[in-house]
Formats: C-alpha cells, structure tokens, sequence
C-alpha cells in the first residue's frame, strides 16, 4: 500500500515537467499551429477517460463473478473509477471544443467524434442515475456492475469506430495531407510524458477515492454496531 | 457530492482554457479551413502568420502555461492535503480494526 501511495505521488512532478514541456519544448504542428498544444492536455484526459471506464468495467465483472464475496469493495472502486471517467469525459468535451472555437470558429458543430463522445456521457449519467435511485436497494451493486459492464461494451464503438466511419474534421486525418498524424520526436515524448502524468493523476485520485470509501464504510460499520 | 466536488474542479480548470484563446483571434480564418486548402491543394501562402503574428504567441504562450501550473499548484495542493488528512484518519481508525 505504501508503494501505491509512493507511486502516485510522482504526479506532483510528472505534471508540471509535462505542462512546460507542452508549452516550451514541444514545437508547434506544421498545419495547426501553437493550437495543437491542446493536443498535450486533451489527448491524455481523453485517454484516462476511457482508462477509467475500462478500469470500472473490469471492476465490475471481477464483482459479480466473485461469488464468495471476497472483494465486496470493488463495486464501489468501479462506482470511483466511472465518476472520474465522468469527470474526465467533460474535461475531454472542454478541451476539444476549447480547439474547435480556436480552428473551426464553433464551439460545437456535431461533428461525428463530438456527437460519439456526448453518447458516451450520457450513458455514464444514466449509470449515475440509476446508482442514485436504487441508494437503499440491496442489489445496487449488481445491477450497477452489469450496466457498467455494457456500458464498457459500447465503449469501442462510441470512441473509436464511429468517428472512423463517418467523415470528420477532427485533426487526426487533417494534421497531415497525408492524413496521418506526423509527431517529431519532442512532440512524441511531451505526449507521452503528459499521457504517464495524468494516467498517474488518475490512478492518485482512485487511491485517495477508494481510501475515502473504505474509511466510510468502516465508519458505518462501527456505527451499526453500537446500534 | 463528491462527483459534484469533481465537477467544481472541472470548472476550475475552465479559464485557464478560455485564456487559451486570444480574443484578437476570432476573426482569423480558421486552421482548419487552412488545413483543407493543403488537402485540396491549394496555396496556404495567404494564410501564413505575418512576422507581428508570429511574434504574439510567444507571451500568450507564457501567460496560458502561467494559469495552467496555477491551476494545477491548486489543485495538488488540495491533493496534497487531502491525502494527508485521510492517512491521519486511517492512522485513528486503524487500532479500532
């Protein structure tokens, strides 16, 4: 446990290194400008999104399949990780729209990876929903777990294949003529430092949120017992 | 309420983003306009940055990364605290268990 918490703690230097880094030492793309910074910040809230929601459907299939009831927490680490997916997904939609207004002239404008990631997020409102109506239902748990579950399913077709299959002006087929995203070196590992620094964001405040949970539980649990 | 709490930091982070656009930007071509006239071949020597535009990113640059490492000092520092006041919590309940 204190590896874990050793661990995460290196986000306190990772994320600057990665902010200067995105600012100073990455060159700005041919075509997009000093507007692919951006790139830095939304690349890597897009990709914990998604991390997040694979984490908290994994979690969710290790509980309904644990049927002694050995790891009777992980719905709620499932519940954690999928609110800081949530939380994630609209930074993603701020950061892209941020890009939008600054290349397109529009906040919004449908576009398919625009229109796939509001789908994802209401999903994961309806997940929310639900949780929140079902507070004092003994199966809460399970039937959250099953949801997220397809939910995590949906994932792949929302993210990934949608806006591959329909055109769009999302800059990875337009950074390039070639439609192929060029990145020289220092471009590539600013990405990659700022993708390892928010992964490690993510993974610190699932620590803190799980920690936050078991304190709760064990609270509660007291409390029942002097009842 | 936590996924509230998330939220107002998520909303925390909202000027820094808006700092990113300068206002005097609005009215330019669009990049990606730009970006098509390269796909369909087209001359993008009218749309290159003059010598004054080049020059004006350079404090815009230093002023988003300002609010950026702000924004971020804050938030590491709630972080920071937060951690700590957990373990202190843990440390109390832990002879309980």
């Amino acid at each position: 446990m204190k590896a874990i918490s050793a661990a995460v703690k290196s986000v306190y230097i990772l994320m600057p290194a990665a902010i200067v880094m995105a600012f100073l030492w990455a060159p700005p793309a041919q075509v997009l400008g000093d507007s692919s910074r951006i790139m830095y910040f939304h690349v890597p809230i897009a990709w914990v999104s998604i991390l997040a929601f694979i984490v908290s459907g994994i979690a969710s299939i290790l509980f309904l399949a644990d049927r002694k009831g050995s790891f009777a927490r992980l719905d709620g680490i499932a519940y954690n990780s999928a609110e800081i997916g949530l939380v994630f997904t609209v930074l993603t939609v701020i950061t892209g729209s941020i890009w939008a207004r600054i290349s397109w002239g529009v906040f919004w404008n449908w576009d398919p990876r625009e229109t796939s990631i509001v789908i994802i997020l209401l999903i994961y409102i309806a997940y929310f929903s639900i949780q929140g109506a079902m507070a004092h239902n003994d199966n809460r748990g399970r039937i959250g777990s099953a949801y997220l579950i397809l939910a995590m399913i949906t994932l792949p077709f929302f993210a990934f294949l949608v806006p591959r299959i329909y055109p769009s002006l999302h800059p990875d087929p337009i950074i390039n003529a070639d439609r192929t995203i060029f990145l020289d070196d220092r471009m590539r590992s600013t990405l990659a430092v700022a993708i390892v620094s928010f992964t490690v964001f993510y993974c610190n405040i699932l620590h803190i949120m799980n920690r936050m949970m078991k304190l709760q539980n064990h609270i509660e649990e007291n409390r029942h017992e002097a009842d | 309420m936590r996924l509230i709490n998330i939220l107002s930091c998520a909303v925390l982070l909202l000027p820094a983003a808006g700092a990113a656009i300068p206002a005097d930007r609005a009215g330019e071509p669009s990049v990606t306009q730009s970006a098509a006239q390269v796909l369909h071949g087209q001359d993008m020597q009218k749309n290159a940055p003059s010598t004054e535009q080049k020059q004006e990113p350079s404090t815009t640059l230093y002023q988003v990364m300002g609010v950026v490492l702000f924004i971020w000092i804050g938030l590491a520092v709630f972080l920071f605290r937060l951690d700590r006041r957990v373990a202190r919590l843990e440390n109390r309940a832990q002879p309980k268990q």
